[in-house]
């Protein structure tokens, strides 16, 4: 086992294991919890052994099982990237409506000292 | 995609109808930490236009206690969100207030306020929906090269992606009918807005013209512009969003 092997394949395992307790806990739904525990158990017994995926490698073309561990993680860290930026882009829309919704009701016209004194009294007041 | 100056028979009518729909015009005057700037341009504004709008967003310095001082209206984003959600937040302002023109107005001075006539005019005689102001058409004095270089490959992205021949992708100054703007919706928060206006511009098939005007140019402006190295993030965010929207 390489030093690579030996510290990955411990790592996924304690993640299941971690998965697997948060389900039983109820902070993951089943059908989440179980897919995630699939999944890395799934990644520990390929990097432990990826001898196994050889066949498959040979199949598409790739040739060692090793490199199809490599370019299947790499392919699902694109993919959990594009998740996560669809999330936050779905996020800082939500954020910006809210925040602008609140800005619109708080517009104010300026001209006199009267205007600048408020809002510099109602700048320093924390927000609710 | 019209350029044009030219003068026809029916203009003098338009000139009319332009100066009566001058108290409908609103210019709106994206900000952030402007502070030391606002001011000078606000009184430049104020001397041609009524309505004025700045869309605070979220300074940290004094920008809204000075806008405050002149009879301008002032909306203050709690947060920065960037200059692309300041105005699509004046264009929902102005359009709530019955605007029949609007205005995009950069905070920084780089804009003659005495463009706006020109860009009115212009979409008035052109029966546009959209006057783009382009400072290769009008002039730069005292544009750095490697700011001609980035606005020219601005120029160039735009048309490959966009399909859109301009020639002045990124000008803040430009001028919308109402309908224009009820067009529009910008999401892309920060500098990515203006090749999203372009895109929406060319998908809502709304006529769009380009007008000249000055930008000035000064170590004060130059000061805030676009980086080769921001426009680089600039154009993957451009080409990330076309994937993800």
């Amino acid at each position: 086992m390489t030093l690579f092997q030996a510290i990955l394949t411990p790592t996924c395992l304690l993640v299941a294991v971690v998965v697997s307790v948060r389900t039983m806990r109820g902070s993951l739904s089943r059908w989440s919890g179980l897919c995630w525990t699939v999944t890395w158990l799934t990644a520990a017994f390929f990097i432990a052994a990826p001898t196994f995926l050889t066949p498959v490698a040979r199949w598409l073309g790739i040739g060692r099982g090793a490199d199809l561990v490599f370019y299947s993680a790499v392919l699902a860290g694109l993919g959990i990237a594009l998740y996560f930026y669809s999330r936050f882009r779905r996020l800082e829309v939500l954020v910006t409506g809210l925040i602008r919704r609140e800005a619109l009701e708080a517009a104010r016209h300026g001209g006199s000292s009267a205007s600048s004194e408020l809002y510099a009294t109602n700048s320093k007041l924390p927000r609710s | 995609m019209n350029r044009g100056t030219s003068r026809g028979p029916e203009d003098t009518a338009k000139e009319v109808a332009l100066a009566s729909s001058a108290d409908q015009t609103w210019v709106i005057v994206p900000a952030f930490n402007e502070g030391t700037r606002i001011l000078r341009v606000l009184d430049e504004l104020i001397a041609v236009v009524e309505n004025v709008v700045v869309v605070d967003d979220g300074s940290k310095d004094d920008t809204g206690l000075n806008v405050l001082t002149r009879p301008v209206w002032l909306i203050t984003h709690p947060a920065n969100l960037g200059q692309g959600a300041a105005i699509q937040t004046g264009i929902d302002f102005a359009l709530a207030r019955g605007a029949a023109y609007i205005v995009t107005f950069d905070a920084d001075g780089q804009h003659r306020p005495q463009d706006i006539r020109a860009l009115l005019s212009s979409l008035q005689r052109n029966e546009a929906d959209f006057a783009l102001g382009s400072r290769f058409l009008g002039s730069a004095k005292g544009m750095p090269i490697s700011r001609h270089i980035l606005l020219k490959l601005a120029v160039l992205f735009t048309r490959v992606l966009s399909g859109v021949k301009l020639t002045d992708a990124h000008n803040g100054l430009r001028a919308m009918t109402r309908r224009g703007a009820a067009s529009l919706q910008i999401r892309h928060n920060r500098m990515e807005h203006a090749s999203e206006i372009i895109d929406q511009i060319k998908q809502c098939g709304l006529k769009c013209t380009e007008v000249p005007v000055q930008i000035r140019y000064t170590a004060d402006t130059l000061s805030k512009g676009q980086r080769m190295s921001n426009a680089i993030g600039l154009g993957l965010r451009i080409l990330l969003r076309r994937v993800i929207r």
